[in-house]
């Protein structure tokens, strides 16, 4: 009854007012293009009434007062505001102008909303595609993003790309990388599988405001990657571009090497003094390998050969370097082309854009090819006035074919011997792939190849594997999501997500019966019994086929709320709920006999044990590498952030979000981990009393405080056990499990909470854009594998051990210098970033736990830089002999074994592995239709530990270095080297202290010359925008701090150089 | 607005109540918590943790090989420290130390679990577990701790560890409590364990029996030895006869022999007892007869004048074999009886064993009446056949007590292009190895004496 009254009450009221002089007005908004814009406010004054344009530009106002006015505004144009007088007619147009000489107004992508950067309390940094494209010589996205943004950094020390944002916060290496965000969900895939063509801006969120809301996985920052969208334009847009990059030879004579002629001075030495006694001499020294020079010197003193005949060699052997033959037949000039189109076009209601790119990369060595297939796909399109659906679809193919049978440099022969003698000889005058030693004393496997008794040929040649074996890796990835908002309120809208990723990996490595791998094990299991021969490892080739798929779904609801009053209060929230689940299967098969023209293979008996062939080794089981393993991974989060702006110059934000993760083990009440943030911005520029003729355009200070967190370790209360496949030296057959993590209940997730003080400004008629963030961090409970009394069953367990703290300050400064018919923009990015250990609760590790391989390990010692790189005192070389001296209880000492024994304070600190300050500074210069743009990147007060001659690993791993030529050979040498003398025997406490003492240590200081581009732009028949390139990247070291010509970025050999061309149009 | 705000709510409860599901999923299906007896079974099995891990240590300092000046040259410094047997060993890795008591903390896991999952099915697990755990502390007690004296205790014995517990401290207890509990432990198994277990990695009753006679031999027991001998050889005396043996593979004797009661066997160590490193002192090999089938068995030559060891029970490349098998029986019963005067019980079995060695043809049984010169006969006897066996370090540290059987061992090494000799007289506390830094750092537990 009252539901009826209340209606027709309502129906009352309305006839009321419809009564009342009211009049429709339908308004359309556009630029001065005529393009229609959507969402441009409007705002009746003094009736204080809103709304919105729609897609098409369009809103409608019912105006009861006639003195009303209508404000037009919208981001990155003039505000208009129109009299109702001033109308002609009800339904009218208006005309916005784009803001001159302003800011583009930059739109920041968290992933979660898209704000203006204006309202933005945290700190974020974008770039747009044409910063992306930039860099042509890599389809890694992430490679594209160094030196376009500060406090981003590579650390490719180790030989892989380690990117860090803002240093570290967390010892753990699994943990350490950013969380990657592509089309608004965390991207689970292969990062190649994102052609950079397809991208259309990367946000880099970097304090703690800014990646709360991404919960426990972003500890370590942020990178939002958008995919690009369609264009609202009608009609259709093409895009196409080209370019080849071709990448020179790896630099193998980088790393100083002794020469053949020293090589055979040590080996000379050695055998004079009976090192090769045991394996000259013995009658089972099948395993043994030693050089030709050995064998000479044997067969020499044995008087076989003449010393005419030795000499004679060794002056032949002087000349050789394998480095030489490997880079002629192993090595090739690399070359990769990437071909990219994509369509775009859209009407009203909807807008499409199809993008697909081939990539195809000739590696530098030979047989190897990376192929990459992209095509992606979005979709958008309004309806019912309140409906928004967008869609989106990608799919990559990346193929990476090579051959497992050819090695790098260093040719590793097994035996101990970690390289080859340096006289090696690959391949004779005619073209002939020569043998070298592999596993087998030589002369043994001569001989044996010489009894002709019905084996396969025994013979290593490593020139000779080019076609004999193929790996191919084959991964098929999609990537699909779908996004439905609703808009129930102008104000309050609903969307609903959903994304699903898939991968198919297959590996297929297939070593042909050819190969040495498959000869060698086919001849080990091979039995000879009175002229009969019987093969274990059937004849054929050996297969390996892996799989390694995943799928993850995850799903999201969110509500976005957002209203203004009276130009005064403006409130914007979202908040929302997220689910994901991703299961990975991995699996592995290994066949042998197999035929690949038949397509047939031989079943063999994995179980029984088999004697190697000649007693080589024990009874044995052919290797047999079946595998299966299953991982799930699954996360419940919920998420909130709000933010509130004053008068549109103070902005206050929070945000929180709790995260719960099915890790093992954890009790369901503490898989809750809620972390939250808060901000505040003040534009200290749009207040009354800041004079806007002065020289500063705009001024923002911005600061935020909050935590986010890195989940990761299992917490329970029972041992974790692992069941294990079995081993080919196992007696039995069983179901075999091993304990590997210890109980341990109290193990807590890392926090990382983050103070950010930040400054914005524009100035000068905005020619200089400047932001500046200083931040403070500390982290929490910072897992680290931690030792333990080894008593306990286990050397190591990982515990919250540390806490650690940084501090530093980023500057991105843009300039336009020049202005006129030759522009000159300038870029300057510059980093500090301190990270160090505050305290460090867990056990104690040895002295050479730091110094080995200082810089390189994360390894937490109190008060010091989280790569911290420390080395023995070193106090020069003894006169009389050359032996390196140290320090040890206030004398000084040549007890090595002590030496590395001492205790960690008395070693020397010198500073950070990573660079505490680094940057670019970025230089375009354009004329005409004419852009030149060069890159330097700098990186200073770090400090490396470069490598130097250990005898001992010269005489037993053939593993030579330059070093070897200045050591100490004379009385007085001490004063012009510090290289200690040779010693016969070696000590390996004397060559690790000399190693990892501090006359290794040196500054990493560096400038280089990143890269350089020039492009040439023009307009072809009016509607052909097309642009050609040219760029080189890894151009030259321009600088550096050590005096040994090291470029201490990289752990081997610095990458080549590389040239692109290119070319692309857009009509 | 309402109506979304409940619905909101419902479906954050809805989800709350689900997610406590979805969230329980294992994270990797291999993983899992010790929570059936298959579990516990399984860490039984796993043979790299139970029957490899045996510490290489126990050979080293032995005088039962010697390297090649050149060889030893080429050794880290751990190696060459053990070898010459240097006071403080200051590079001792840890590897051995903590190899044992990861052996013992997985033990420790499967008798929790046996006490958590109770009723268990099959108690042969419990008795296993506590097997390989009293074992695993007797090898820590033969390097770090000094022998067991009957009439006086000493503080250095070994940390006993009873749980996997971390946050129970690691303290030294005495060596007779240490003992105690090895034998306990040993003793304690064998009611639930298996007479025949079903593959030679896991442990019955004979194996009990078997380290018992070890455990009580290194004790100087010698009559619980020779009882425990006996119980053992009473089921099953079983021995390779070496006429029957090819002695041309590389490893002569395989693992699944008559003589087999527990496989164990290790490569800890390798760098130095390897055989194509480590040579048999002259002096060994000549102790060998010329009808002794064991010449060509368990050596091969290595070059004109030097061998080296090939027979390892394990059938393949070891430090040593560490398992247990009938021969040590006979020569732990026939020592037993012959230290108790009982000759002829003595020799029945010595000849027993002898029968089995020596070339058929020329085989005669040793007549001995004189008890001493019997019982050195039985120890050279001893020392044939127990080589790369993991015993002589504590056949030397036992009888090193008795004035008449004790030993100076010497090596004989070029360092720096100078001959040294290197001395281990007997009852030198270098008997005792020093407990590994990366323990004392974490633990304060007292070091042994030097």
């Amino acid at each position: 009854m009252n539901r009826y009254l209340s209606y027709l009450l309502f129906v009352l009221l309305s006839l009321s007012l419809e009564l009342k002089a009211q009049q429709k007005y339908m308004g359309t908004v556009v630029d001065e293009l005529a393009h229609s814009i959507a969402g441009a406010n409007i705002i009746l004054s003094p009736s204080r009434y809103q709304t919105r344009t729609d897609g098409d530009g369009r809103f409608q106002v019912t105006i009861v007062k006639t003195d009303e006015s209508i404000s037009v505004s919208h981001m990155g144009y003039n505000t208009k505001v129109i009299s109702l007088s001033e109308l002609k007619s009800r339904a009218f147009r208006i005309v916005l102008t784009k803001k001159t000489n302003q800011l583009k107004e930059v739109m920041i992508e968290t992933g979660y909303q898209r704000i203006p950067k204006d309202r933005a309390t945290g700190a974020f940094a974008q770039v747009d595609d044409k910063i992306i494209m930039q860099r042509m010589s890599s389809g890694n996205i992430l490679d594209r993003l160094e030196g376009n943004f500060s406090a981003l950094q590579m650390d490719r020390r180790d030989g892989s790309n380690q990117i860090n944002i803002r240093g570290i916060n967390t010892l753990s290496d699994a943990l350490m990388g950013p969380l990657i965000i592509v089309n608004d969900l965390p991207f689970e895939g292969n990062i190649n599988s994102i052609n950079p063509n397809d991208v259309e801006t990367v946000t880099l969120l970097k304090d703690a405001a800014a990646t709360s809301v991404w919960g426990a996985r972003a500890g370590n920052g942020v990178i939002v990657i958008k995919l690009k969208k369609h264009n609202r334009q009608s009609g259709v847009a093409v895009d196409f571009s080209s370019n080849l990059t071709l990448t020179a030879k790896p630099n193998l004579m980088y790393a100083p090497k002794m020469s053949s002629a020293e090589f055979m001075d040590v080996e000379k030495m050695l055998f004079d003094k009976g090192f090769y006694n045991t394996i000259l001499n013995g009658t089972n020294s099948n395993r043994g390998i030693v050089s030709p020079v050995v064998d000479g010197l044997y067969d020499l003193s044995k008087g076989l050969i003449s010393q005419q005949e030795m000499d004679a060699r060794i002056e032949k052997y002087k000349t050789l370097d394998y480095r030489n033959e490997m880079l002629r037949y192993v090595y090739r000039r690399g070359i990769l082309s990437q071909n990219n189109i994509a369509l775009s076009g859209g009407s009203k209601n909807s807008g499409y854009r199809i993008g697909a790119g081939y990539d195809r990369n000739a590696l530098s060595q030979r047989e190897s090819d990376n192929r990459r297939l992209v095509i992606s796909g979005s979709y958008q399109l309004d309806f019912w006035k309140r409906f928004r659906l967008e869609s989106n679809l990608m799919y990559s193919n990346i193929q990476n074919s090579y051959n497992p049978g050819l090695t790098d440099y260093p040719i590793s022969v097994g035996g101990g011997r970690t390289n080859l003698y340096p006289y090696a000889e690959l391949m004779d005058d005619a073209g002939n792939p020569l043998s070298i030693p592999s596993q087998y004393n030589f002369r043994y496997i001569e001989a044996v190849v010489a009894r002709n008794e019905g084996l396969l040929d025994w013979f290593y040649r490593p020139l000779a594997e080019f076609g004999k074996s193929k790996a191919n890796n084959n991964t098929n990835y999609w990537n699909t999501g779908l996004k439905l908002s609703v808009k129930l309120w102008n104000s309050l809208d609903i969307t609903g997500q959903y994304g699903f990723e898939g991968q198919l990996g297959a590996s297929r490595t297939l070593r042909g019966q050819e190969s040495f791998f498959t000869r060698d094990l086919i001849n080990r299991f091979t039995q000879l019994d009175n002229g009969t021969v019987k093969r274990i490892v059937p004849l054929g080739g050996i297969l390996n086929n892996g799989n390694n798929d995943f799928t993850s779904h995850k799903g999201r609801i969110q509500v976005n709320f957002s209203q203004k009053w009276n130009e005064r209060h403006e409130l914007n929230f979202f908040g929302g709920s997220e689910v994901s689940a991703r299961s990975e299967e991995s699996n592995l098969f290994t066949t042998y006999g197999f035929d690949e023209k038949l397509y047939t293979n031989q079943l063999i008996d994995p179980v029984g044990a088999y004697p190697i062939y000649d007693g080589i080794s024990g009874l044995s089981r052919i290797p047999y590498s079946n595998g299966f393993d299953k991982r799930i991974r699954r996360y419940v989060s919920l998420f909130g952030n709000a933010s509130y702006t004053y008068r549109g110059r103070y902005i206050f934000s929070i945000s929180g979000r709790k995260d719960a993760s099915n890790l093992f083990g954890v009790d369901a009440n503490n898989k809750w981990n809620p972390l939250w943030s808060a901000g505040l911005a003040w534009k200290l520029s749009d207040e009354s009393f800041f004079s806007k003729s002065s020289f500063v355009n705009s001024l923002k200070l911005r600061s935020t405080l909050g935590h986010s967190g890195n989940s990761g370790g299992m917490t329970t209360s029972l041992p974790i056990i692992s069941y294990m496949s079995g081993l080919n030296t196992d007696v039995s057959t069983f179901p075999r499990a091993i304990v590997s993590l210890l109980p341990n209940p109290s193990l807590r997730w890392e926090d990382v909470r983050m103070l950010n003080i930040a400054l914005d400004a524009a100035l000068f008629n905005n020619r200089i854009t400047l932001s500046a963030d200083a931040y403070f961090k500390k982290s929490t409970d910072l897992f680290a594998s931690d030792p333990i009394d080894p008593t306990y069953g286990f050397s190591t367990l990982r515990r919250n051990v540390a806490i650690t703290s940084g501090k530093g300050i980023d500057i991105d400064l843009n300039a336009k210098v020049l202005d006129g018919n030759f522009k000159w923009n300038t870029r300057v990015m510059f980093t500090i970033n301190k990270d160090k250990v505050d305290s460090y609760y867990g056990g104690t590790w040895r002295a050479l736990t730091f110094t080995a391989y200082s810089g390189r390990n994360l390894s937490p010692l109190e008060g010091k830089a989280l790569y911290p790189v420390l080395s023995y005192r070193f106090i020069g070389l003894d006169p009389i002999n050359g032996d390196p001296q140290g320090y040890l209880k206030g004398a000084v000492s040549k007890d090595y074994t002590k030496l590395l024994a001492d205790s960690v304070q008395n070693l020397v600190y010198h500073g950070s592995g990573i660079p505490p300050y680094y940057g670019s500074l970025n230089q375009t210069f354009t004329w005409k239709s004419w852009l030149l743009n060069f890159n330097i990147a700098y990186k200073f007060g770090h400090f490396f530990q470069k490598e130097t001659i250990r005898y001992l690993d010269l005489f037993n791993g053939w593993r030579t270095h330059g070093d070897y030529a200045k050591r100490w050979q004379n009385p007085g040498d001490e004063t012009k080297t510090t290289i200690p003398s040779m010693t016969y025997p070696a000590n390996s406490s004397r060559d690790n202290f000399y190693a990892y003492s501090e006359a290794n240590i040196g500054k990493g200081d560096v400038i280089r010359l990143q890269d350089i581009r020039l492009q040439y732009q023009c307009q072809l028949l009016h509607r052909y925008q097309i642009q050609v390139y040219a760029a080189a990247n890894n151009v030259a070291l321009l600088w550096k701090a050590n005096k040994w010509g090291i470029d201490p970025d990289f752990n081997n050999m610095p990458p080549p150089r590389n040239y692109s061309l290119g070319v692309s149009v857009h009509f | 607005m309402k109506y979304i705000l409940y619905l909101s709510i419902i479906g954050i409860c809805l989800c709350c109540q689900s997610c406590t599901e979805f969230l329980d999923e294992k994270p990797q299906f291999s993983l899992g918590t010790p929570d059936k007896e298959e579990d516990l079974r399984a860490l039984l099995d796993f043979e790299s943790q139970i029957n490899l891990y045996y510490p290489g240590l126990i050979e080293l300092g032995t005088d039962d090989y010697y390297l090649s000046d050149a060889d030893f040259g080429k050794m880290q410094a751990s190696y060459q420290e053990a070898y010459i047997w240097d006071k403080d060993m200051l590079s001792m890795d840890v590897i051995y130390w903590r190899a044992c008591y990861n052996t013992i903390m997985i033990a420790n896991i499967v008798l929790e679990g046996v006490g958590r999952l109770q009723p268990i099915k099959n108690m042969d697990i419990q008795g296993e577990a506590m097997f390989v755990r009293g074992l695993a502390h007797f090898y820590i007690a033969q390097l770090y701790c000094p022998i067991f004296d009957k009439d006086a205790d000493s503080p250095y014995g070994a940390p006993i560890r009873l749980t996997s517990d971390f946050n129970v401290p690691v303290t030294r207890a005495t060596v007779h409590e240490t003992y105690r509990q090895i034998i306990d432990d040993i003793k304690g198994a064998i009611p639930y364990l298996k007479d025949q277990p079903a593959e030679i990695n896991r442990p019955g009753k004979r194996a009990a029996y078997a380290a018992l006679a070890r455990i009580y031999l290194s004790m100087a027991n010698y009559e619980q030895a020779g009882y425990y001998a006996n119980e053992s050889l009473k089921v099953n005396g079983d021995l390779m006869n070496f006429n029957e043996i090819d002695p041309t593979p590389s490893f002569p004797i395989f693992p699944k022999n008559v003589e087999m009661i527990y496989y164990g066997s290790t490569v800890s160590g390798s760098s130095a007892l390897h055989n194509s490193t480590a040579r048999i002192p002259k002096s060994l090999y000549a102790m060998y007869n010329e009808n002794d089938l064991r010449k060509v068995v368990y050596f091969k030559s290595v070059n004109a004048t030097e061998y080296a060891f090939k027979g390892y029970y394990s059938g393949r490349s070891a430090s040593y074999f560490a398992g247990f098998a009938n021969d040590e029986l006979y020569l732990i019963r026939a020592e037993y009886n012959a230290r108790l005067g009982s000759i002829e019980v003595a020799l029945a079995d010595l000849n027993k064993l002898l029968e089995n060695r020596v070339r058929k043809e020329s085989f005669n049984a040793l007549q001995l009446s004189d008890r001493k010169e019997l019982l050195r006969t039985i120890l050279n006897e001893r020392r044939k056949e127990m080589l790369f066996r993991g015993v002589r370090w504590s056949d030397l540290r036992r009888l090193n007590r008795e004035p008449e059987n004790a030993v100076t061992l010497m090596r004989e090494v070029k360092i720096n292009g100078e001959s040294r000799i290197f001395e281990l007289p007997p009852n030198d506390a270098q008997y005792v190895y020093p407990i590994p830094k990366e323990v004392l750092i974490q633990s304060n537990i007292p070091q042994n004496p030097r």
